[in-house]
């Protein structure tokens, strides 16, 4: 769907993605991960509806418990022991609520990674890869274009052979399975047989003569500037924060959590800011489109 | 000079991401902030576009770029088909046979490129690099091993299910590690390679299927391209 975050140039798109889920995973102090978790689920809302988000946050949970009990059996860690195990070692407060962050961490990651494959697409992915590798790229851009080619063609392979009885349905399992390596074989000798054609049709149109041009409808304007400045700058002065001591989180072997000082205050507001920069981006040509609307 | 700007490029990104993983070894070892993760990724992003940088310069002629999509776009169509048996993929044959038949690096880029691709399909995530380099490398070790050398079927085989069972199985159980826990120690490794056992047993004996049923007709035809068209020398 075309959203107004995701028609940013992609380069401020990934800058955006790096920072928040680098920022994410970095610090694990409470309140950061409160938020980073709110925006995240927020923003998958949007971008996929409120039913989408729901299922997604089905699968997270038992993954979310899992790791939960994962630290708390492996991480001995703590100084404040609530039960011991059968083989000794003990179960700690520290390491149980370790592992509720922890595993607020990770949804908030998933989330955030469920938003990034909405927003950055394939050919942005590659259009980025291209400007760093253009061989890779176009490597990557190829078979993601044959995949469904081959798809189709392994398709009427496998009908006009069931047509002569050793389609894919007829025999036991083991013959199904050869018969399957069967037409994957054969679609292998088209595909072949097909990239040298490709390939000689590339070099007698000058592939490797000069430098590569690539499609790009994209252009950097004033508001991917905007966007990738306030990106940075919230990022920075988040880290600013952390360096100068006012956002710190330690559970082992006790638990130290930063308070509310002037500092952590900034730099949690700066974090706030850098997670809700999609929100704004949607609200504002939300707002944008109705005036413009209205104004018919 | 359109080779040097690449290069300088490919250097600029290499060096920034190295300076990143110094950052994140340094903040690791002195503020004790367990980045295990964060610090293994950018590993792998490295050493990821040094492997990229070398293709690159090498200037690959089109034939090879083509050939190459073609048997990553195999292994992705092959891991679609198969989507409804978990674990059951054949990737690693598929990325196997590439290396045997052109050369390590080729087997490497195939893998690399098949996780990345068949993740464009199947959702990206914070596995991506690790199924990357996990399928990277056991093409890598396949073209290492069997490149240019009469190939028996067996020995290909078994090379088959003790790559994905301890390179792939390894390598990606460790990522699951770090991402579910700074709580790292040998007690949580052998715990989640436990965990992860039946998945890769089903991965590795599917693999050896997948093997037995394509590695010769797929080689032969590898091998009568190469001859007819003579490439990849």
């Amino acid at each position: 769907m075309n959203r107004a975050f995701s028609s940013l140039h992609p380069f401020v798109g990934m800058a955006y993605f790096i920072a928040v889920l680098t920022l994410t995973m970095l610090y694990m102090h409470p309140v950061l991960l409160l938020i980073s978790l709110l925006a995240s689920a927020s923003y998958v809302g949007i971008l996929k509806g409120v039913k989408k988000l729901l299922k997604t946050l089905a699968c997270i949970i038992p993954f979310m418990l899992l790791m939960g009990v994962f630290n708390a059996l492996f991480n001995n860690a703590g100084q404040t022991p609530l039960f011991y195990l059968s083989n000794g070692n003990a179960v700690t407060r520290e390491a149980l609520i370790y592992g509720v962050f922890a595993s607020m961490m990770f949804a908030g990651v998933i989330l955030w990674f469920a938003c990034f494959n909405e927003i950055m697409t394939s050919d942005k992915l590659l259009f980025l890869f291209g400007k760093f590798s253009p061989s890779v790229s176009l490597l990557l851009s190829m078979a993601l274009r044959l995949v469904p080619r081959f798809g189709e063609k392994i398709r009427n392979i496998s009908k006009s052979r069931a047509q002569i009885g050793l389609g894919t349905e007829s025999g036991g399992i083991a013959r199904r399975f050869s018969n399957s390596a069967r037409i994957l074989s054969v679609a292998v000798s088209w595909a072949l047989e097909g990239s040298i054609t490709t390939a000689d049709s590339m070099k007698s149109r000058g592939y490797g003569t000069a430098r590569r041009t690539s499609f790009s409808i994209y252009r950097f304007d004033t508001r991917d500037a905007a966007a990738l400045t306030i990106t940075v700058a919230a990022a920075a002065a988040v880290i600013a924060a952390v360096l100068a001591g006012g956002i710190y989180a330690r559970y082992y072997p006790s638990i130290i959590i930063s308070a509310a000082t002037p500092v952590s205050v900034c730099g949690t507001a700066a974090f706030a800011l850098l997670c809700f920069i999609p929100h704004f981006t949607e609200v504002r040509e939300a707002y944008i489109w109705r005036r413009s609307a209205s104004a018919i | 000079m359109p080779e040097t700007v690449n290069r300088r490029r490919i250097w600029v990104s290499a060096a920034a991401i190295a300076l990143s993983a110094a950052l994140l070894a340094v903040e690791t070892t002195l503020w004790k902030n367990k980045q295990y993760y964060l610090t293994s990724v950018i590993i792998i992003l490295l050493a990821f576009a040094m492997l990229f940088a070398r293709f690159e310069r090498r200037r690959p002629q089109a034939r090879e770029i083509v050939i190459l999509a073609v048997m990553t776009a195999l292994a992705v169509a092959g891991r679609a088909a198969f989507y409804w048996a978990p674990q059951f993929k054949p990737v690693c044959a598929i990325v196997i046979i590439t290396a045997v038949a052109f050369n390590a690096e080729a087997g490497f880029i195939t893998g690399a490129a098949a996780g990345l691709v068949s993740n464009f399909f199947f959702g990206q995530g914070p596995w991506t690099p690790w199924q990357m380099l996990g399928f990277g490398l056991v093409g890598f070790f396949a073209g290492l091993i069997f490149y240019d050398k009469e190939v028996k079927k067996l020995p290909l085989l078994l090379y088959g299910f003790f790559s994905v069972f301890i390179v792939y199985g390894v390598i990606v159980d460790t990522g699951s590690l770090f991402m579910y826990s700074q709580a790292v120690s040998w007690k949580a490794l052998l715990a989640m390679y436990a965990s992860g056992l039946v998945f890769n047993l089903i991965h590795a004996a599917g693999t050896v299927i997948f093997l037995w049923l394509l590695s010769d007709p797929l080689l032969s035809k590898l091998k009568r391209i190469k001859i007819k068209y003579g490439m990849l020398r």
